[in-house]
C-alpha cells in the first residue's frame, strides 16, 4: 500500500470521515498502522511483544 | 538511530489478528449501512495501555506479577469501544503497575521517544504516547494516577487527557491509586480527545465512584474552539505552578500560548493556590498508602506469578507469597508498597496518612476558590522535557519532580489535559496544561481547542511535521 504514509498521518476524525465516506475501509487502516507498528518497534518498543516475530 | 538491542521478552501483545476481525466486522456493517447509532470514530483503531483489561489478550500491567493471566472480562471502556466497531490493535508498554515518570521500570524494558530515540517518552503511559506520536495508533486510552496520561503527552507532543474522576468508568482498570486513578483519551489533536471521551464517558454501575452523569458536550466545545474566539473566557495563571525548576524552553513556550489564548479575547488572570506547594508531598503518602492494598492482591494464590521457595526452606503459604512477591515486583513497585505500609503502620497513621488527605482538602478548597475567578486554569504540563534513558533512575525524588504540575488535578478530582505547545530550544516538545472545574471537561476543551488551532496556523501545520520519521519509509 503506497498510501500508508499518508493513511496514518490523518487524525482519528479524519479517518473516520474517510470510513463513512467509503474511501477507506477499518481493514486498511488496521494493516497500514500493524505495518508502521512493524517498522518502528525496533526502534520504539511501545508494544514490547515479540509476539509478531 | 543506534539503540540497546532489543530486550525480547513475551510480554505485552500486539492483537494483529483479532484487530483485523473486528475491522473486518465492521467493514461489513458499513457495507450493509448497518451503522446507525455507532459514534462518529467508528471503525478507527485504537491502542490500548496494558493496565486496562481486555477479554482473551494477556494483561500484565508491565509486571513479571501478572505472568500468563488472561483476563476472562473486558473493562467497561473496552465494551463501549467495541461496540463502537473500534479495532484494538495492542497493548502499550507502561511503568509497571503505572507507577514512575518515564516507562523505565517496565518489567519488558523500556519505551523510547520517538523524537529522540535516547530519551524517554515519559510515563507511566510512555507506550499510548509514543505509540501515537509515531504514527502506530491514531488514538491509546491511558490511565492517570499522578500524569500518566498527561505528562507523556507533553513529552511527546501529543495530546493527553485526564478526564473528571468518575467521568469514566474504572471498572477493568487493573487498580493502582483508587482515588486518584482515571482512564482518559490519547491523541493527536483536540477534536479526536474529545469523540474519544465522548465514547468512553459515562455512568457505569459497576463502578462505584462513577458518576450518575451524561458526559458534557466536550466534542461540541471542542469545535467551538476551533473557532478561535475566546471572548468571555477567564484563563487563570496559577501562580504556583512556574518558576524554579521549569526549564526556560518550557516557560517560554507556556507564555507565548498564554499570549495567543489573550489574542483570541481571552480574560488572562493569576490565581493563588497556596496548598500546591505541598501536594507532591501528600500524594506521595495517600498514592503509596492506596498502592500498598490494591497491590496485596498479588498473593500467588489466585492468578498471575506463583514461585515456590526452593528446597530446605518451609513450602508454607507465607513463604510462598514472600518468593512470589520478590521475584514478581519490580524495584519501584516495591519501594511505593513500603512507604505505603509504613505511612498506614499503626502509630504512624494519624501523622502521616490523616495529615496528607487533610492536605488534599485544603487543596480542593483553593481549587474551589480559583475556580470563582477563572473558567479554566493554565500551567506547564512538566518542569522540563523529555529526558535521557537512564538520567533519574537513580534519583526517584528528582523523578518524582517532573509530576509536579500534574498531581494536584489527580488530588481535586478535576479534569485536566495536556497540548502541545511547541518545541523547546532542545528541538523536543513542550506541553501546555489546562485544567476544569469537576464535572465541566468542556470548559478546557474549548480553549484548548482554540490553542491548537492558533498553534498551528503558526507552525503551518501540526507539531509533528517536525518530527522525523524514518520508520515510515520502511513500512509497507
Amino acid at each position: 500500500m503506497a498510501e500508508t504514509n499518508e493513511l496514518v498521518k490523518l487524525t482519528a476524525a479524519q479517518m473516520a470521515e474517510k470510513i463513512r465516506n467509503k474511501e477507506v475501509s477499518s481493514r486498511e487502516l488496521v494493516d497500514a498502522e500493524l505495518s508502521v507498528i512493524d517498522a518502528a518497534e525496533p526502534d520504539l518498543h511501545a508494544f514490547p511483544s515479540c509476539f509478531r516475530r | 538511530m543506534t539503540l540497546p538491542s532489543r530486550i525480547c521478552t513475551p510480554s505485552l501483545h500486539v492483537s494483529a489478528d483479532e484487530a483485523r476481525a473486528q475491522a473486518d466486522e465492521f467493514d461489513k456493517k458499513n457495507a450493509a449501512g448497518d451503522t446507525e447509532g455507532l459514534p462518529e470514530l467508528a471503525g478507527v483503531p485504537i491502542a490500548i495501555k496494558d493496565m486496562i483489561v481486555t477479554k482473551g489478550i494477556p494483561t500484565t500491567a508491565a509486571s513479571k506479577i501478572l505472568e500468563g493471566w488472561v483476563p476472562p472480562y473486558d473493562a467497561t471502556v473496552i465494551t463501549k469501544l467495541k461496540a463502537a466497531g473500534m479495532p484494538l490493535l495492542g497493548k502499550t508498554n507502561l511503568d509497571e503497575f503505572a507507577q514512575g515518570s518515564s516507562t523505565e521500570h517496565s518489567a519488558f524494558g523500556p519505551t523510547h521517544n520517538p523524537w529522540d530515540t535516547e530519551r524517554v517518552p515519559g510515563g507511566s503511559g510512555g507506550g499510548s504516547a509514543s505509540a501515537v506520536a509515531a504514527f502506530e495508533a491514531p488514538l491509546a486510552l491511558g490511565t492517570d494516577t499522578g500524569g500518566s496520561i498527561r505528562q507523556p503527552g507533553s513529552l511527546t507532543g501529543t495530546v493527553g487527557v485526564k478526564p473528571t474522576y468518575g467521568g469514566v468508568s474504572r471498572f477493568g482498570a487493573i487498580a493502582m491509586a483508587s482515588s486518584l486513578d482515571q482512564i482518559g483519551p490519547v491523541s493527536r489533536n483536540v477534536l479526536d480527545s474529545a469523540l474519544l471521551q465522548e465514547i468512553i464517558g459515562g455512568h457505569d454501575v459497576r463502578d462505584s465512584t462513577s458518576i450518575p452523569m451524561d458526559v458534557p458536550p466536550i466534542a461540541k466545545a471542542a469545535r467551538e474552539g476551533y473557532k478561535r474566539d475566546l471572548k468571555g473566557v477567564r484563563v487563570g495563571l496559577v501562580k504556583q505552578l512556574s518558576g524554579d525548576g521549569y526549564q526556560p524552553g518550557v516557560e517560554a513556550r507556556f507564555n507565548e500560548a498564554v499570549q495567543l489564548l489573550q489574542s483570541m479575547g481571552a480574560e488572562v488572570v493569576e490565581v493563588d493556590c497556596p496548598h500546591i506547594e505541598y501536594a507532591l508531598a501528600a500524594y506521595y503518602i495517600i498514592m503509596p498508602s492506596e498502592v500498598s492494598s490494591n497491590l496485596a492482591r498479588y498473593d500467588g494464590m489466585r492468578y498471575g506469578l506463583r514461585v515456590m521457595p526452593p528446597e530446605g526452606v518451609p513450602q508454607t503459604a507465607a513463604n510462598m507469597m514472600a518468593y512470589t512477591r520478590e521475584a514478581g515486583f519490580g524495584d519501584e513497585v516495591k519501594r511505593r508498597i513500603i512507604l505505603g505500609i509504613y505511612a498506614l503502620s499503626a502509630g504512624y497513621y494519624d501523622a502521616w496518612y490523616g495529615s496528607a488527605q487533610k492536605v488534599r482538602t485544603l487543596i480542593i478548597d483553593d481549587f474551589a476558590k480559583a475556580f470563582e475567578k477563572a473558567d479554566v486554569l493554565v500551567a506547564p504540563t512538566s518542569p522540563t522535557t523529555a529526558f535521557k534513558l537512564g538520567e533519574k533512575l537513580s534519583d526517584p525524588l528528582t523523578m518524582y519532580m517532573s509530576d509536579v504540575a500534574t498531581i494536584p488535578a489527580n488530588m481535586a478530582g478535576i479534569p485536566a489535559m495536556s497540548i502541545p505547545a511547541g518545541l523547546s530550544d532542545d528541538g523536543l516538545p513542550v506541553g501546555f496544561q489546562f485544567m476544569a472545574p469537576q464535572k465541566h471537561d468542556e470548559q478546557m476543551y474549548k480553549p484548548a481547542a482554540a490553542l491548537e488551532a492558533a498553534l498551528e496556523d503558526q507552525w503551518g501545520g501540526a507539531i509533528w511535521q517536525s518530527l522525523k520519521t524514518p520508520w515510515l519509509d520502511s513500512a509497507k
